[in-house]
């Protein structure tokens, strides 16, 4: 019986190795500029509140002529750059590389005077108002309309309810189902006293939201994570990769505090979308009047909306042209892997040309 | 002199230094690193680097404790490790800390602000906001008495709610050192053991990780978590009412009165957006009124007969166009009148 591998002297020195690798690591963030994520050159082409639609510049910096433009709704909960992170993973630049015509919506920092947003102000007036300023720059009548996660959950309330201004659909990673078995964030959030919770705090700070999902997987996220940093900080690129998203990661602006205890209440509490419960502003959210094409894409190993939460867009919308596209990666990866960038775009591009 | 080089000098220094026994130099190396090293980072990584620089501590401590055990084979290394942890859990006084900074406790500690455990009557949060009501020109009155009775009601729900969830986290650690004991028994049996420090810190984080999942989707901790956010608002709920008594008492604007200032502002803000929404309306409805055909003009005898009546027509119009205007005071064109007609 050998135990040659964890003897002493063989855990010293990868002790010393560690220790040597955590020194270069902290060279290498000693040198390291800030960060100023979003690669791709854009334009702000409509703003208002704290809301910027902004249009994305191609490399060749001719517009594709002709291309229905495609408006991304990004979640709330998080930042949109994650879609324009680097260089080489940035979904936003490879849509472009694929001649589609990109706009994003950035909804900004909530703050106090945000208290009283709703889920139909930004719904149906930020949103829709994104629409026309889109529709109006390219004289066209309905545009593509790209949902990510949340802002998919956004993007089906709108298609349900403005279904005259969009041609085709695509839900990213969305939760339409919010009460599959494997839902932890839904299953945690139906004890909690949403009206007591939002009429103590008024907006919902981004750091309990942080804190909510890292408590998904703690000792992977917290703890191992940065352990293995000492890896990811053994060179420059790699480096700053992992503070790149570090920085997304942390960056979660708070919750405009209506808006939040709609969210709660109609999809994580009520589950809307398949109970038929769904009201924004007074008016019915049925998924049957969604009868564009819909391509809805999800991540086969989502901790975060488990993919049964997507797959059940199949039986609830109206159109007969569904399609699913499935991802080997995780809730992040989709966006930022390598693998996304080579998959992903293509395919959103394909099927959007095949229904152009 | 770079500081992966650093690493070698400090573990040579450390070597001629005289009684480190039970030290542990890695520890000490990166203790005195990040105190002698401060603030020479771009200021928003500093989150980051503080989390690196307790995950390594954590990991470091692990690794000397492993490396420098007396004990023979990996087995009675890493298992006297495990036991000592497990006896860790088992005292309240340390059971929280057992883990180092990887425990769901500390993430809920950073958002709840508790902040140091009272060592004093005086210290309690009840007893600070007792201290603020008796400010001179607030003064105690016996609504503010009930305010506090009602808020030392709440922080002792709070504080029962966060004891359960603690020990529902010990116990969440304690089993997954049950798990990782089995796990490195069932795949290593009597062979070689993991292959590094890192390995079984990697094994452990998977076995946490499965503990915890199985224990956190079920129905007792979906109650057990709606408890503790609903019992820490509540108190937090009580605390924003008492400071609104004093902001109140001292002519600062409280927290309801700013609400009710952006919810005006908020209906304002709608009322202008319908409005807006019905201009457009009546925009688009005025540019689809068709325009009046201009009347064909005659030609030939007649046409000066009927242009000479036609004139007469049109100055009894005007006439009375004017008496109507001097009548009303207002302006009207024909076109906005036939408009309005329709």
């Amino acid at each position: 019986m050998s135990d040659s591998r964890f003897d002493p002297e063989t855990l010293s020195g990868e002790l010393r190795d560690f220790a040597r690798k955590l020194g270069a690591g902290f060279d290498s963030l000693k040198d390291m500029p800030p960060l100023a994520p979003g690669v791709t050159p854009r334009d702000a082409v409509y703003s208002e509140d704290k809301l910027t639609l902004y249009h994305y510049r191609s490399r060749s910096g001719k517009q594709p002529a002709g291309a229905a433009p495609v408006l991304i709704v990004y979640a709330l909960v998080n930042r949109p750059y994650m879609m324009d992170l680097e260089e080489n993973r940035s979904l936003i630049r490879s849509l472009l590389g694929k001649g589609l015509d990109v706009y994003l919506i950035d909804w900004g920092y909530p703050d106090r005077s945000d208290r009283f947003l709703t889920l139909d102000d930004y719904i149906n007036d930020y949103m829709d108002r994104c629409v026309d300023a889109v529709l109006s720059r390219h004289g066209a009548d309905r545009l593509n309309l790209l949902g990510v996660c949340q802002g998919g959950s956004f993007s089906l309330c709108y298609a349900a309810m403005h279904s005259d201004k969009v041609g085709n659909l695509i839900t990213m990673v969305t939760p339409v189902d919010f009460h599959t078995a494997d839902n932890l964030l839904s299953l945690w959030a139906r004890e909690v006293d949403v009206d007591l919770l939002v009429d103590t705090l008024g907006n919902v700070p981004g750091e309990l939201l942080n804190a909510t999902f890292l408590t998904l997987k703690p000792f992977q996220l917290m703890g191992r994570k940065y352990v293995d940093m000492v890896d990811a900080l053994a060179d420059a690129q790699s480096a700053r990769s992992f503070m790149l998203m570090e920085k997304w990661i942390f960056d979660s602006p708070d919750q405009a505090g209506e808006a939040f205890r709609d969210f709660v209440k109609i999809f994580f509490q009520g589950n809307g979308f398949v109970q038929g419960t769904a009201r924004i502003g007074g008016r019915a959210v049925d998924l049957k009047n969604v009868t564009m094409p819909v391509l809805n894409i999800y991540a086969t190993r989502d901790h975060l909306v488990p993919p049964d939460a997507s797959r059940a867009l199949r039986g609830l919308v109206g159109t007969g042209d569904y399609t699913e596209l499935p991802f080997d990666g995780g809730h992040i990866g989709i966006y930022v892997s390598g693998k996304s960038q080579k998959t992903v775009p293509p395919a959103i591009a394909e099927w959007l040309s095949a229904r152009a | 002199m770079t500081n992966s080089r650093w690493a070698d000098e400090w573990m040579r220094a450390w070597r001629s230094l005289p009684d480190t026994a039970g030290a542990n130099p890695w520890v000490a190396m990166l203790d005195h690193f990040t105190q002698s090293h401060p603030a020479t980072y771009e200021q928003s990584f500093s989150a980051a680097l503080d989390r690196l620089t307790e995950q390594s501590r954590a990991f470091l401590d692990l690794g000397h404790k492993l490396a420098s055990s007396e004990s023979g084979g990996w087995q009675a290394s890493v298992f006297e490790y495990l036991d000592e942890t497990a006896d860790r859990l088992r005292d309240p006084s340390t059971a929280a800390r057992a883990f180092g900074g990887l425990s769901p406790l500390d993430y809920w500690q950073q958002f709840a602000g508790r902040g140091e455990e009272p060592t004093s009557r005086q210290q309690t949060p009840v007893a600070q906001l007792e201290a603020l009501l008796r400010m001179p020109g607030v003064g105690i009155t016996r609504e503010h008495q009930e305010m506090l009775q009602e808020l030392s009601r709440l922080w002792l729900g709070y504080e029962q709610a966060y004891g359960e969830y603690a020990a529902f986290c010990i116990e969440t650690a304690r089993q997954s050192v049950d798990r990782l004991r089995e796990r490195l028994k069932t795949e290593f049996g009597d062979g070689d053991g993991p292959s590094s420090i890192r390995a079984l810190y990697n094994a452990w984080v998977a076995c946490s990780e499965e503990v915890y999942a199985e224990r956190v989707a079920t129905a007792d901790y979906m109650k057990l978590h709606g408890r503790l956010v609903n019992a820490l608002m509540a108190y937090r709920r009580q605390v924003g009412k008492i400071m609104d008594e004093w902001a109140n008492a001292a002519n600062l604007p409280t927290r309801e009165e700013v609400d009710a200032l952006h919810h005006k502002l908020k209906d304002a803000r709608q009322a202008l957006q319908e409005t807006r929404r019905e201009l457009r309306a009546l925009e688009a409805r005025v540019g689809e009124t068709p325009r009046r055909k201009p009347e064909k003009r005659s030609t030939g005898k007649n046409a000066t007969k009927k242009k000479a009546t036609k004139k007469k027509a049109t100055k009894k119009k005007g006439a009375k166009k004017k008496g109507a205007k001097k009548a009303s005071g207002k302006k009207t064109s024909s076109r906005r009148k036939s408009a309005r007609k329709k």
